[in-house]
């Protein structure tokens, strides 16, 4: 996550960056609970908006299938578990084993969901800053009892400042153990303390580090609200979502 | 200082979801399949932190995943994944940090108390990943559990073996 | 007759036991605008000296005092009172990006957005962050990142802002925008209390130095008045010194 990917914010001015980022989380969920529940009419609309939003983004079709390959992988294997074991009229037989017209059709239509649902994902990932996000979740939780959502906010952007700490201490570790010929080493249990302890130690070095600096700077879970930018376009594209959720049920 | 106390406990739990996050792209090359380390982190999270904190731990890893993060397996995030085929083994992380956690917490901190509870946090994943898998592809019972958990048993013994050695350490550290 | 000490230290003691931890019934004060240099080597007790300065440990014995307050009774006063800036900047970075990390400070504070953001702006504009305002903080050199946790310091506008040592790890060209931010902070009258082992980088800057060594107070004294000593207390004197010359400014 250290490196830029496909779900890296990319700072522009589409109408997805300038959207109210709690706006954009609802109409998220929403257009993912249409893409499950909804038949090939409303999942052909949504590709058409998701498209929509996608074409500006100048994403490589080649870029896409290298950064999900595993993901693809998956729904490759969905589509011919579903293809093979769903009854019907056969279609093709390969060595015995024969695909069925109704199971390549739902195999088809299910693994088009989980792509319509992944590229979702991006498009919000790609038009959307990391701090709009957190103070979006700290909104959300605020009427949830049990969750003190400022201190999940906290949370949140301590995550995003561990991440790329911990991968590159990872890497430290392991070259360090490397260029004493550690990968020489055949006992499994062995490799794996000698990789997870010092990095356990380290990385729990960082955290009590970045606790005493939080307390030198004040820290408290009283803290200033976040703000939150409207472009104007909310309700319209709220209910926008709120159709493509209503059509997915009724077609 | 108990707000200290709280600020250090809030620290170390978004540690481990990092951890947990990081652990997807953490790997061993160890026999025919590489040995990821993210599980071992969740069980890792139960045993150090407890039930409470490593449950906000998990929970955390997967706000951040459902939100769009990069943060499952190779490099993708979002509902899709979450949802996806092998959503289940991601959701039930939730019941098994929260066992695992409770477990050792009952049982006392030795060896064999953090054993069975990181076997028992190992089956809960497994138990809500292999159903979920099934009525993804619509695989046969059997199918579904020779691919999605025979071949990753030998890497979870490897793990929990590890997982005992590595708990002990670290909490003599951050106590 | 000075005016009263911002910061006074009296009889400061912390667990300070054989093998050398902590540091021993130390006394000084610290006045408005004064660049004080902390000098010592590696565990001399610089580090415990500067988590008294902003109430983060709590004297064992003696006092300390802040605007003639005890930390004891207000932690909170001297921490506004008084700024710490650690020696690891990637672990005290919290915020997504540059701009975001120097709000931390201020939304703990409970302030108004558009006084954070005039804050932020400040800030960055004094530490010559502005052009990376939208960085990730992982993306940026060492010198930046230092020069952002001292940022995030000055944005929750301390009068005193304590460094401890702010030039390790770090190549040529990133000590000397450092120095010349630090330089500034101090002439638009911020107070600095400044910990290193390398003292030539600033000595020139430095209106009074005291050393440290085995956790006692050594020396207090101006700077150039201490040169000759600092080698029996394990720190190097600076090279024109030696020479018999004067001490010129490491950046011109």
């Amino acid at each position: 996550m250290g490196q830029l990917n496909l779900f890296t914010y990319i700072p522009s001015t589409s109408i997805a960056h300038d959207l109210d980022v709690r706006c954009k989380l609802c109409c998220l969920s929403l257009m993912s609970l249409a893409t499950f529940r909804g038949g090939p009419v409303p999942l052909a609309l949504i590709t058409a908006m998701v498209a929509g939003l996608l074409i500006p983004a100048a994403i490589r079709p080649l870029t896409l299938l290298r950064e999900l390959k595993f993901f693809f992988l998956l729904v490759a294997m969905v589509f011919i578990s579903r293809s093979v074991t769903t009854g019907g009229e056969p279609m093709i037989n390969l060595l015995g084993i024969s695909a069925t017209k109704q199971g390549i059709a739902e195999g088809a239509l299910l693994s088009w969901k989980f792509v319509l649902v992944m590229l979702m994902g991006i498009v919000f990932a790609r038009t959307t800053k990391p701090s709009h996000v957190k103070g979006a979740v700290q909104w959300f939780l605020r009427p949830v009892p049990f969750i003190p959502e400022t201190r999940a906010a906290v949370m949140i952007s301590l995550f995003l400042r561990f991440m790329p700490l911990i991968l590159n201490q990872a890497s430290e570790v392991s070259q360090a153990q490397q260029a004493r010929c550690f990968h020489l080493e055949k006992n499994p249990v062995k490799r794996l303390v000698r990789l997870t302890v010092p990095l356990l130690k380290k990385t729990f070095q960082s955290a009590d580090r970045m606790a005493l600096a939080m307390e030198a700077r004040s820290y408290s879970e009283k803290r200033t609200d976040p703000a939150f930018i409207r472009s104007g376009h909310e309700p319209l594209t709220l209910a926008l979502c709120l159709l493509v959720l209503g059509l997915s049920f009724m077609v | 200082m108990n707000q200290g106390y709280q600020l250090r406990e809030t620290v170390y739990s978004a540690l481990f979801a990092a951890l947990i996050a990081a652990g997807a792209f953490i790997a061993i090359p160890i026999g025919p399949v590489p040995i990821v380390l993210q599980n071992l982190f969740v069980l890792l999270a139960g045993l150090i932190l407890g039930p409470r904190w490593g449950l906000a731990s998990v929970g955390l890893y997967l706000l951040m995943g459902a939100c769009g993060f990069p943060v499952f397996a190779g490099g993708t995030g979002g509902m899709g994944r979450l949802l996806g085929p092998t959503g289940g083994y991601l959701l039930g992380y939730i019941p098994a940090v929260l066992v695992t956690g409770l477990i050792s917490e009952r049982l006392g901190r030795t060896r064999f108390a953090d054993a069975a509870a990181m076997v028992a946090g190992s089956l809960i994943v497994y138990g809500a990943g292999v159903p979920w898998l099934k009525f993804a592809t619509n695989m046969a019972w059997n199918k579904a559990v020779l691919a999605g958990m025979v071949p990753f048993i030998p890497g979870d013994l490897l793990k929990i073996t590890a997982g005992v050695f590595a708990a002990e350490i670290i909490r003599k550290v951050i106590k | 007759m000075r005016a009263r000490p911002l910061i006074e230290a009296d009889q400061l003691c912390h667990g300070y036991d054989s093998t050398g931890n902590g540091i021993r019934k130390i006394s000084f004060q610290i006045f408005k605008g004064e660049f004080l240099l902390v000098a010592g080597k590696n565990g001399s007790g610089k580090s415990t000296l500067f988590r008294h300065l902003n109430a983060l440990l709590m004297p064992t014995a003696g006092d300390l005092l802040v605007h003639g307050r005890s930390i004891r009774k207000d932690p909170l006063a001297a921490r506004k009172t008084v700024g710490l800036v650690f020696q690891d900047a990637d672990t005290q970075i919290v915020g997504e990006t540059v701009a975001d990390d120097i709000a931390f400070g201020p939304e703990n504070l409970g302030l108004s957005r558009n006084e954070i953001q005039e804050r932020v702006d400040l800030a960055l504009d004094a530490l010559g962050l502005s052009q990376l305002q939208e960085r990730n903080p992982s993306s940026l050199s060492g010198g930046e990142k230092r020069r952002l946790a001292i940022a995030g310091v000055v944005a929750m506008d301390p009068e005193v802002i304590v460094l401890d040592e702010p030039f390790s790890n770090l190549d040529h060209p990133g000590t000397l925008d450092l120095i010349a931010c630090i330089e500034k902070l101090h002439q638009t009258g911020r107070t600095i209390v400044l910990a290193t082992h390398d003292i030539e980088k600033v000595i020139t800057l430095a209106t009074r130095m005291i050393i440290l060594d085995r956790g006692s107070l050594v020396a207090d004294d101006v700077p150039q008045a201490l040169l000759k000593h600092l080698e029996q207390f394990g720190i190097r004197e600076p090279c024109a010194s030696r020479l018999g010359m004067e001490v010129q400014p490491w950046a011109s």
